[in-house]
């Protein structure tokens, strides 16, 4: 069986990834699952998708563990949910990562002497973000070594068949272009066996707790601001405090929370919580506030 | 128009009791709402979730009210709420709970659950008269499943369940009619992007025992289909274009608390959005925006 699990960010495509993979495997006459992890779907928010496939019926059910292989499509998830990504690593896992570091950066952060195949941006088009989905998906097909072509294209199309056909055409050309591209990694990836292990479970009798200490119960209020929602951001908004007239329309409408009020009565973005949707931007009346490319200005402060 | 402390802009909280980083999605305009409304309330409150986006909110151990949570079944938020303050009641009753310590009951559902399967169980809250705030943040559709359509999406949109050709082809629920024939103690709806109209009507809210019944339209980026930064300006023009009606209930009559001497076409704010975009391309389909302007144009020549 092939258990194959994609990461990205909520918006990127990684769950119509996982169905073209998904498709694509079934007209190669697989079973198949593909899903997306439920109930994280939010945009720019960290997300994961998975795919089995075998020859005969699925038992597996839920998450995958232990993939074969990994794809990352945003290379920023390893800064942040590093052990979500690479989670369950075993002899047999393949890693491929669309990314602008060096190969040699790429082993140092990964870390775990496993193949890593790299994309890098710079060779693909300059709006492949677009494409996401056809690209991760069509690169894995070729590692298969067993999806043909025509099926793989036969999965895009399926999957995109509501959108426009310039868009579908688009996506076939350039899940085309990365099948041919990634020739020499043809047959990486390989199956694992599929046949469920059940063991037996081993039940222990515990005594019962007090229920005061036994219920989930919260003692303490606003525990999200643990939950660093700033690396979700793409953009940044930016104040110029010569600009800004104290009026404090960003703070009343940032959704998140996000700004509070300093001693001079200027608005500071908590940028450790700040998902970076520009609301602020659009309804500063003075023009007080700019976008920043998120990766541009963290280079520049760390 | 207002006889509490908010008069303006400014009298608004600066510092704010929905605590950062939840997982709703970016621009969500739903979480603008809720935030508003948690400033005006005040820290002693308990929301009771029917399962919709907002369940997000509180992923145990992480939570962004200061108060407490429950989350229900779909179907179900409103019967929750008796329970609850059935329960403080009957602890201040005996005592056991000082007065000041006594919690506002909120429901927060989504479209889904108001306007669909929990329409019984707040019908019946209606009937007996309790006390308690509900908020329904309408964002058009089932958000948190991947956006297919409810009785509350509009006529012409795309959602993940009508998804090809002209949109959805039924029509918008009125919500607001169904509630106002129950004589609820207070009605209205609200929008995040007119925070001073929210404002005033919650504050007014707070004056009254019984049920406080809240609609607020919930410009949704990921499932309107437009950028995260337009949530407030798509929300201003669907008060402008006279799609989203600012009124309230009370008393047994309805006012509307914004009354537009010209109206904006809906155009400009139906092509905002990705859900309406086979309205504007390939080609202009003039037919349906007249459908949906004349349905808007109607509404007001009634008010
Ligand atoms: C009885 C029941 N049916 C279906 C579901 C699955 N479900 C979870 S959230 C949701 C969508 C709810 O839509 P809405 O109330 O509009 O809230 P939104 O997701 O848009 O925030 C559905 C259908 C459920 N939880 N319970
Ligand atoms: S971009 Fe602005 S409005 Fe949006 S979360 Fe950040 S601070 Fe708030
Ligand atoms: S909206 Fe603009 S001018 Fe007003 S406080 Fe914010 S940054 Fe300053
Ligand atoms: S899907 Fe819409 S309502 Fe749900 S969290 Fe995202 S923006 Fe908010
Ligand atoms: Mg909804």
């Amino acid at each position: 069986m092939f258990r194959i699990r994609f990461h990205g960010r909520g918006g990127e495509g990684i769950k119509t990834a996982s169905r073209i993979l998904g498709s694509s495997f079934f007209f190669e006459g697989f079973q198949v699952q593909d899903a997306p992890k439920y109930g994280a779907e939010r945009r720019g928010a960290p997300v994961s998708a998975y795919v089995r496939a075998d020859h005969k019926q699925i038992y597996e059910r839920g998450e995958i563990h232990k993939p074969d292989l990994i794809i990352i499509a945003d290379e920023t998830l390893l800064h942040v949910t590093r052990n979500t990504v690479l989670e369950g690593i075993y002899e047999n896992t393949v890693i491929f990562i669309i990314s602008a570091m060096s190969n040699s950066e790429l082993e140092e952060i990964i870390n775990c002497g496993k193949t890593i195949i790299k994309i890098a941006p710079a060779v693909l088009p300059e709006n492949y973000h677009r494409f996401l989905s056809s690209i991760t998906a069509s690169a894995t097909a070729r590692f298969t070594g067993i999806i043909q072509i025509d099926s793989l294209i036969r999965g895009v199309e399926e999957e995109l068949k509501s959108a426009k056909n310039d868009l579908i055409l688009e996506n076939t050309a350039i899940a085309k272009k990365i099948f041919n591209d990634m020739t020499s990694y043809s047959g990486i990836v390989t199956e694992t066996d599929g046949t469920p292990v059940i063991t037996e479970p081993q039940l222990i009798d515990l005594p019962l707790h007090n229920s005061s200490i036994a219920t989930p119960a919260i003692r303490t209020g606003s525990t999200s601001v643990k939950n660093q929602t700033g690396s979700w951001r793409t953009s940044r908004p930016v104040i110029l405090q010569e600009k800004c007239s104290r009026c404090m329309l960003c703070n009343v409408y940032c959704p998140d929370s996000a700004i509070t009020k300093n001693e001079e009565g200027f608005p500071v973005i908590d940028y450790n919580h700040c998902k970076g949707c520009l609301i602020c931007r659009e309804v500063c009346p003075s023009g007080a506030i700019t976008q920043e490319d998120e990766k541009t200005s963290r280079s520049k402060t760390v | 128009m207002s006889e509490g402390l908010i008069k303006n802009i400014k009298d608004l909280s600066v510092e704010h009791n929905l605590a950062p980083g939840t997982s709703m999605c970016a621009g969500c305009g739903a979480l603008e709402t809720v935030k508003l409304f948690c400033d005006i309330l005040g820290k002693n409150t308990v929301f009771v979730n029917a399962a919709g986006c907002m369940t997000l909110l509180a992923i145990y151990p992480f939570t962004p009210f200061s108060g407490s949570w429950l989350y229900t079944a779909m179907a179900s938020a409103s019967a929750g709420a008796q329970g609850i303050r059935d329960a403080l009641d009957i602890l201040i009753k005996k005592g056991r709970l000082s007065a000041s310590e006594d919690l506002k009951v909120i429901v927060l559902t989504g479209d889904g659950s108001a306007y669909g399967m929990g329409l019984s169980a707040t019908s019946a809250a209606i009937d007996r008269d309790l006390d308690f705030y509900y908020l329904c943040y309408d964002n058009e559709g089932y958000g948190n499943t991947g956006h297919q359509d409810s009785a509350a999406t509009p006529y012409g949109a795309r959602t993940a369940t009508s998804a090809s050709g002209a949109g959805f082809t039924g029509r918008k629920k009125d919500l607001f009619s169904i509630w106002a024939a129950h004589k609820p103690a207070y009605l209205a709806t609200i929008i995040a992007a007119e925070p001073l109209d929210l404002a005033h009507k919650v504050e007014k809210a707070m004056t009254i025992k019984g049920p406080k019944m809240f609609i607020t339209l919930a410009p949704c980026p990921t499932g309107w289909h437009y950028e995260p930064h337009q949530t407030v300006s798509i929300g201003k023009l669907a008060v402008k274009t006279g799609i989203w009606p600012l009124k309230e209930f009370k008393d047994g009559t309805v006012t509307h608390t914004k009354v537009l001497k010209e109206r904006v076409p809906v155009e400009e704010y139906l092509k905002l959005q990705g859900r309406f975009e086979h309205l504007f391309v390939p080609e202009k389909n003039p037919a349906l925006i007249n459908r949906i302007q004349t349905t808007v144009d109607q509404y007001w020549k009634d008010v």
